[in-house]
């Protein structure tokens, strides 16, 4: 006999030890020391989503449908969780950078931080979530009831004990409201996180996960040798034997995907996964690792249900066949209820019931603590969640707006809200008592959660439409919410009401006064027979059908206000413009900062007001008493500390009561926020590309003039001597009689003014060659010394006629370039006639050399051959060296004028050297002579 | 180089694998009356369809550390300190 005070204190101490793990994660926080700062706590806190419905429930499920019944509930979610980076990840991130503090303020914040969606969102939760919160009061008012009458294993066995498990129930609510109520408000938290209760959770986790693998451990390997032992027994009993494979029919088929969607929707819509996944992410790198552990621990705590269910059903059917009630009771399928002599057994809690009927006392108890440790860590969760959305979203805004209370005269508001956040917490576990009292009883633990997963499952479009759809506006959502909830109570909550007898019967069989059409077991006439629907199946169908085409249909239809406009971009471009979107403010206009604290102070309290703003002074290296006038990202920033507190639609209507400019007009958002930086970009791009244009443009009148001067010089400079030609040509003509010496003489000249104009002819022919690209290289290795010996010779006379002194300077080292012999040697006659050209008259003097020389470029060590050519004529002044080298460009020096040439000389000269991979310049100054230099690579 | 883009294209690659996995007709070739290593086929199939998933995500998803999905750093720098 387990005395029920050995229970209850037991149950108490457990409780006790969440209390002080919650106290000591608070604490760490405080510290500054997180605990619950890695992906592993995240991962077990996230596993909330395991209640009593997985933990007794599922056994039931398996028992009845085999694995096919209970295992879609976890698939759905290891989907989901690969999809957490995609969707989770962005989900997450939204929420960190708008301060979201529950579904609700998501979904209102979206679409325009609307107060009425987020009424509507608050009031779906609550009551979707009522029939889920019975299940938690079920389970643990039924298991206590069945351990405290330990051995006995048989329940309800008269009107007496079923009242008795509802006045247990009604105690277990009652504390249930007080541990939430103590565990989520102790204080008023600026960003609704709860470090302590997240690391409790996670204990909780853990110890479920540890007692239901006791318990399979226990049947497995203590009542039989194994699995294959187990499932060789279970194979004998063919109602057992029935579930090793699943029914191929239209039932099955609908109802798998069916819980697998439901599932994949649940494991992020429902308010406390939300509230874990999303608000209480301390990390979002936590996801990468939580995205496999959490998975895992879904099949960790999946794997011993079908042996627990088999064997409880192996341990029950032989008790029933020997007991006269139930062997006529018991049906051909089994519908997860025995009914015995002394009372029934149900399936739902053969992990506890079937350790009584073993006499395993503490295992049992030690399941009992699992069991509760489950169901409460689902009930604290989710009504702190709840309680936030219902203070948040549907009493303040309320509150707020009606003027005889004169909220907003108040000093300290802080108080108010935790009082409201109390009370609902009560009010929504006392609507999930009272579901229980008179609904739950006809209904298995997992079909009344599968009602609350359709009712979650409405939030989906407005959700992830929401985050990738910008066109999404407020009507569509709020009427596809609207249309789905409507369904699903109309589907799923009155027929429940109905078998529960709140309504006639008649309703059910012949729809609303006969309307057949409208059935609500078969809305529109639909043959749920034929599509092997159920009634979740049913519902599921009609109101995410209903809600899905009014979210899209509504939404191409309306047009979004400004500030839809401006969460649509913030939401769905998040990863765009979360560095922005922190600074991005609604607000054009100031407000006095005196106001503004008066305004956190209410709602915040005055130490953690006086906490925040020194911090944003820090940040933003403010001096309070300086600073009068808040500025807008100060008024935003103060926004979104109150949104962390009553949630953004309140806040929004806050802020503005302070701020008295209005909120900026569409255009102007806009601006702020989408279009202009794009603009601005162009407009950028734009500038330049003009003004690069009109470079070009400068730069092609300057070639054409240029280009006109050339011309005239160039037929200047061929017409000199042609004149010259064709005068002596004529007087060697007119006068045969010339003598021999003059005959000579002048024949000399032609030939040379002749040369002259071919060099000059080819000059051209060679630039226009290199302005074309037409040069063709003819490379081979050669000595650099005999280049410039070729180009002595062939200068030789040019520099006897003007008598000058050339010297030179070789090294007697070889020095090995690749390159094109005949343009080298065109680049040593350029530069050694110009040298001649501007030579000093009469003691010109020319030095040519080369010599080797290592430049260092970076890293490279590289070998150059360093070739100069000096002379000492009138020199190029520092201006002129930089144009020298340009096409049509003459240094003009001083008053002599023009020299001689053609101005393209050096340019095809810089060419070739640029093509053989050197580099050439000038060094010079005016009246001391010049010298060019230039380089080329050295062959090893 | 890991970008965001290929990061998410791994875990759509392995979201279609697991509903793959999970289809039903893909369940109705398992769905055999026979049993594996003493365990009903159907069950082992669906246990270790489900691990091995779990094993190719934390195998495909490798994500270095060191990698930041952008903007991250800054967000939450700021969500630190005034958190």
């Amino acid at each position: 006999m387990l005395e029920q005070k050995i229970i209850i204190f037991v149950s108490f101490g457990y409780m006790g030890l969440l209390f002080a793990i919650a106290f000591w994660g608070d604490k760490r926080a405080e510290a500054g020391k997180s605990i619950i700062s890695n992906p592993y706590i995240y991962a077990l806190s996230l596993a909330v989503y395991c209640t009593a419905w997985t933990f007794y429930g599922s056994v039931g499920a398996a028992s009845r449908s085999g694995a096919t019944g209970f295992l879609s509930i976890y698939l759905g979610p290891t989907l989901m969780m690969i999809l957490g980076w995609p969707v989770l990840r962005k989900i997450i991130r939204i929420s960190r950078i708008n301060r979201i503090t529950s579904i609700a303020d998501f979904i209102a914040s979206r679409y325009g931080k609307s107060a009425t969606i987020a009424g509507a969102v608050t009031i779906i939760a609550v009551l979707g979530i009522v029939p889920y919160m019975s299940v938690q009061i079920k389970a643990i008012s039924t298991s206590f009831q069945l351990i405290s009458q330990y051995p006995d294993v048989y329940m309800a066995k008269t009107a007496t004990s079923l009242s008795a498990t509802k006045d247990t129930a009604f105690s277990v609510a009652i504390l249930l409201a007080l541990f939430s109520v103590v565990f989520g408000t102790r204080h008023l938290e600026v960003t609704e996180r709860h470090e302590g209760l997240v690391a409790a959770i996670a204990f909780e986790s853990i110890v479920k996960l540890i007692a239901i693998i006791s318990v399979g451990l226990f049947i497995t390997y203590g009542l039989y040798s194994g699995f294959g032992d187990l499932f060789t027994q279970a194979s004998l009993v063919p109602k057992i034997k029935q579930l090793f494979v699943m029914e191929v029919n239209a039932s099955t088929f609908t109802g798998w995907y069916n819980a697998l969607f439901l599932a994949m929707m649940a494991i992020f819509l429902l308010p406390r996964q939300f509230q874990m996944i999303v608000v209480e992410n301390v990390d979002e790198n936590h996801l990468k690792k939580a995205v496999w552990l959490f998975p895992l621990y879904l099949l960790a705590i999946n794997i011993f249900v079908i042996p627990i269910a088999f064997g409880g059903m192996l341990h029950f059917f032989e008790q029933c066949a020997s007991d006269p009630v139930c062997k006529q009771t018991l049906p051909e399928t089994f519908s997860g209820i025995l009914k015995f002599t002394n009372g029934i057994v149900d399936a739902d809690y053969f992990s506890l019931t079937l350790l009584m009927a073993k006499k395993q006392q503490g295992l049992a108890l030690f399941v009992f603590i699992g069991g509760m440790s489950a169901a409460t860590g689902m009930v604290i969760v989710e009504t702190i969640a709840l309680s936030t959305m219902v203070c948040n979203d549907l009493v303040m805004p309320v509150l707020l707006r009606l003027p005889f209370l004169k909220l907003e005269q108040k000093s300290d508001l802080s108080r108010l809200l935790l009082i409201i956040r109390r009370v609902s917490i009560l009010l929504i576990i006392l609507l999930g008592y009272l579901y229980f009292h008179y609904v739950v009883e006809y209904y298995s633990l997992v079909s009344i959660g599968m009602i609350s997963f359709t009712a979650v499952a409405q939030f989906c479009p407005a959700v992830i439409g929401g985050i990738f759809w910008k066109g999404a506006t407020r009507r569509g959502a709020l009427w596809g919410l609207l249309a789905g909830f409507l369904i699903w109570l109309y589907t799923l909550v009155l027929p429940s009401l109905g078998q529960a007898g709140f309504l006639s019967q008649d309703l059910l069989t012949n729809g609303p006064f006969g309307i057949e059409f409208l059935n609500p077991t078969h809305l529109f006439g639909l043959d749920v027979q034929l599509l092997g629907f159920d009634q979740y199946t049913h519902a599921v169908f009609w109101s995410m059908f209903t809600n899905i085409a009014l979210f899209i249909g509504v939404s191409l239809f309306s047009t979004q206000n400004a500030m839809e406009r401006k969460q649509a971009i913030l939401f769905v471009d998040v990863f765009k413009y979360s560095s922005e979107s922190e600074k991005s403010s609604f607000w054009r206009e100031t407000a006095s900062v005196a106001d503004l604290r008066m305004l956190l102070e209410r709602f915040l309290g005055k130490n953690r007001t006086d906490d925040a703003l020194s911090l944003y002074a820090r940040q933003h290296n403010i001096n309070w008493g300086k600073k009068l006038i808040a500025d807008a990202g100060l008024v935003s920033h103060a926004e979104k500390l109150l949104a962390g507190a009553i949630g953004s639609a309140s806040a929004l209507v806050m802020v503005r009561s302070v701020v008295e400019e209005e909120p900026l007009g569409m255009d102007e958002i806009m601006h702020i926020l989408d279009e202009t930086q794009q603009i601005i970009i162009y407009s950028q791009e734009l500038e330049k590309a003009t003004k690069d244009l009109e470079a070009a443009n400068e730069r092609l009148k300057e070639l054409d003039r240029l280009k006109n001067e050339f011309i005239s010089t160039v037929t200047h400079e061929l017409r000199t001597p042609l004149t010259s030609v064709r005068a002596l040509a004529e007087i060697v003509q007119n006068n045969p009689d010339l003598d021999a010496q003059k005959h000579h003489r002048f024949v000399g000249i032609i030939i040379k003014e002749s040369e002259r104009l071919s060099r000059l002819i080819n000059n051209v022919l060679d630039f226009q060659k290199i302005e074309s690209g037409q040069i063709q290289w003819q490379m081979t290795r050669l000595d650099f010394r005999e280049v410039i010996e070729d180009s002595i010779f062939s200068t030789g006379q040019l520099i006897e006629e003007k008598n000058i002194d050339l010297t030179l300077d070789i090294s007697n080292q070889a020095g090995f370039v690749s390159g094109d012999k005949d343009r080298l040697i065109q680049v040593m006659v350029n530069l050694i006639s110009n040298a001649v050209k501007f030579c000093d008259p009469e003691y010109g003097k020319i030095q040519v050399g080369m010599y080797a020389e290592t430049i260092k470029t970076g890293g490279n060590e590289n070998r150059y051959l360093k070739v100069f050519v000096k002379d000492n004529g009138i020199g190029i002044s520092k201006k002129d060296q930089e144009i020298v080298f340009q096409k049509f460009r003459q240094a003009v020096a001083g008053s002599k004028g023009r020299p001689a040439g053609t101005g393209i000389g050096l340019t095809i000269t810089q060419h070739i050297i640029d093509s053989h991979g050197g580099r050439i310049w000038v060094d010079s100054e005016l009246k001391k002579g010049a010298t060019f230099f230039f380089t080329l690579p050295l062959l090893q | 180089m890991l970008d965001n883009r290929s990061i998410t294209g791994r875990y759509i690659g392995l979201f279609l694998l697991g509903c793959f996995l999970f289809c039903y007709p893909v369940l109705t070739i398992f769905n055999l009356p026979y049993c594996l290593l003493g365990i009903p086929f159907f069950f082992f199939y669906l246990f270790a369809a489900w691990s091995i998933l779990i094993v190719f995500v934390i195998f495909c998803t490798k994500i270095p550390d060191t990698f930041q999905s952008q903007g991250a750093d800054t967000a939450g720098n700021n969500e630190k300190q005034s958190g």
